[in-house]
């Protein structure tokens, strides 16, 4: 399965490296508007050991070979007023059951440009919470493939990522200063969907974010968000964020760190948190990282999970990225269903195509 | 004779770099004439470059108009103005258009169509050696010089 996967990876990477050099992102006016199209898809190579299943049983090592991912993002602006859809296909191929390839509407608003400082959204928007939740799947766009714990948790965890998934109505702008900037965002987002996937359309989300950026380089950000979701069974659910960027030695050298914490009130309060450090020489992004994710009332993932990373990032070309990385995860605490001691290693690689 | 060899080599390696030194374009700001603005700052100019500033105060939308990412005036104005290099703009860009937060700037593929383009248009911004200058359109002052430093 394993040479297979790779032969399929190494076929893909040519087909990749043969088109990148020619194909571009699409940029036209037509009658006085502004379409553009642009996109990326990811072909990756994972293995893992030990994986634990959500039932708490474990699988043996596997090695899987996905297309996992291929967004086509089409805009249309004409003076103040934008449009914005984002078709995103998963799993078009998996080397475990030939994948089963579905596409969907992820994101899809309008927007109208009053001024800098007023910008109104409306329509199905990536919630604007944390460091990469406005922007959760562009993995082209940075070192790791994967995503922090609190965005994209592991398959076997029982619950969902920390972080609210769409807001509907924003109102954003930026407010500039001598050396700072202001950007805020205030959005009003439909609650979570019922068990029959219908949204009872009573139990609203609201939250904020607001971030500043000092001297055009360091960033600090603020998010919260709350919603009266499962109120019989967990109550208020309130949502605390904070976030780093911090640019050292001429930008190349990039801290990132993310704090949030999911408190309700008939469940026990979830915590997350990662630090990144990013060093860009040339086309080369080294990277470590340290992640964490606390869910006392999962049961598979038990209390705790720690996971450390070291990875390398690759720009063949403006469209063309190539990544490697290597992860250990362990599992602490003692009220799950896995013993003390176990340990996961994930090597993860992917080529991602840019357009 | 050794001596001279080395003191000719030396004198030529300085005229050469006097000569590159002098051949580097000087980078002009211009809008349409029809603009109000007379004089911006570097980094209200940086601002606007990287698509944060994407008002006029009072008036439309900026209409930025970038060359192509070889272009070696792109290169020296992202280097002067944005601190970053044409390659990691374009990344820039990038970033923006897939996460939703908008379309890279129009490209226009010679300093002469970024001239004809920003005096075709109220709201356009661009940029361009001083020798391609015309009565078309108007120098926007960076930081009360006429040209990028």
């Amino acid at each position: 399965m394993m040479k297979k996967s790779l032969i399929l990876t190494y076929t893909m990477l040519l087909f990749l490296w043969s088109i990148a050099s020619t194909a571009d992102a699409v940029n036209f006016d037509l009658k006085g508007v502004n379409f553009g199209i642009n996109g990326y898809m990811d072909i990756q190579y994972k293995y893992v050991t030990k994986q634990t299943k959500s039932d708490g049983t474990l699988a043996k090592d596997k090695s899987t070979f996905q297309q996992k991912q291929m967004n086509l993002i089409f805009d249309m602006e004409k003076d103040r007023f934008r449009t914005h859809l984002n078709f995103e296909s998963h799993n078009a191929y998996t080397s475990d059951d030939g994948g089963k390839g579905e596409w969907e509407l992820e994101n899809v608003f309008g927007q109208y440009t009053f001024s800098d400082r007023l910008i109104v959204k409306g329509g199905e928007i990536l919630t604007p919470f944390g460091l990469y939740n406005e922007t959760r799947y562009i993995t082209s766009l940075y070192a790791s493939v994967l995503l922090p714990l609190l965005y994209a948790p592991p398959g076997t965890y029982s619950e969902e990522s920390l972080v609210p998934d769409k807001a509907n109505v924003v109102i954003s702008g930026s407010i500039f200063g001598d050396t700072t900037e202001v950007n805020y965002n205030f959005y009003i987002s439909n609650g979570e969907r019922n068990d029959e996937g219908e949204d009872e359309n009573k139990d609203k989300g609201y939250g904020t974010r607001i971030r500043l950026t000092f001297d055009d380089t360091y960033k600090l950000g603020i998010s919260y968000y709350t919603s009266k979701n499962h109120e019989t069974t967990e109550g208020r659910q309130q949502l605390w964020g904070i976030d780093i960027e911090i640019p050292m030695i001429d930008e190349r050298l990039l801290l990132e760190g993310e704090f949030v914490r999911d408190e309700y009130k008939k469940r026990a309060d979830r915590t997350s948190y990662y630090v990144r450090l990013t060093y860009r020489v040339d086309n080369y992004s080294p990277f470590v990282v340290y992640d964490y994710l606390e869910d006392p009332d999962d049961l598979a993932m038990k209390n705790k999970l720690s996971r450390y990373g070291v990875g390398m990032s690759y720009d063949v070309s403006t469209n063309l990225i190539l990544k490697g990385e290597y992860h250990y995860s362990a599992f602490a605490g003692d009220t799950g269903l896995l013993s003390d001691t176990d340990t996961a290693h994930m090597v993860k690689m992917a080529a991602i195509f840019v357009f | 004779m050794i001596k001279i060899a080395l003191m000719v080599l030396l004198s030529l390696s300085i005229c050469l770099s006097v000569a590159s030194t002098t051949a580097l374009a000087q980078i002009v700001v211009i809008v349409n004439p029809a603009n109000p603005y007379s004089d911006i700052s570097k980094k209200e100019l940086s601002k606007i470059f990287k698509q944060k500033r994407k008002t006029w105060k009072n008036k439309g939308v900026i209409h930025v108009v970038q060359l192509p990412k070889e272009h070696p005036l792109r290169e020296e104005f992202s280097k002067k103005v944005l601190k970053m290099s044409s390659e990691a703009l374009e990344k820039y860009y990038f970033k923006k258009a897939l996460s939703g937060k908008g379309q890279p700037p129009k490209i226009l593929s010679s300093p002469s169509e970024v001239k004809s383009y920003v005096s075709g248009n109220e709201n356009a911004i661009g940029y361009i050696d001083a020798s391609d200058v015309d009565t078309s359109v108007k120098i926007l002052k960076v930081d009360g010089k006429d040209h990028i430093e």
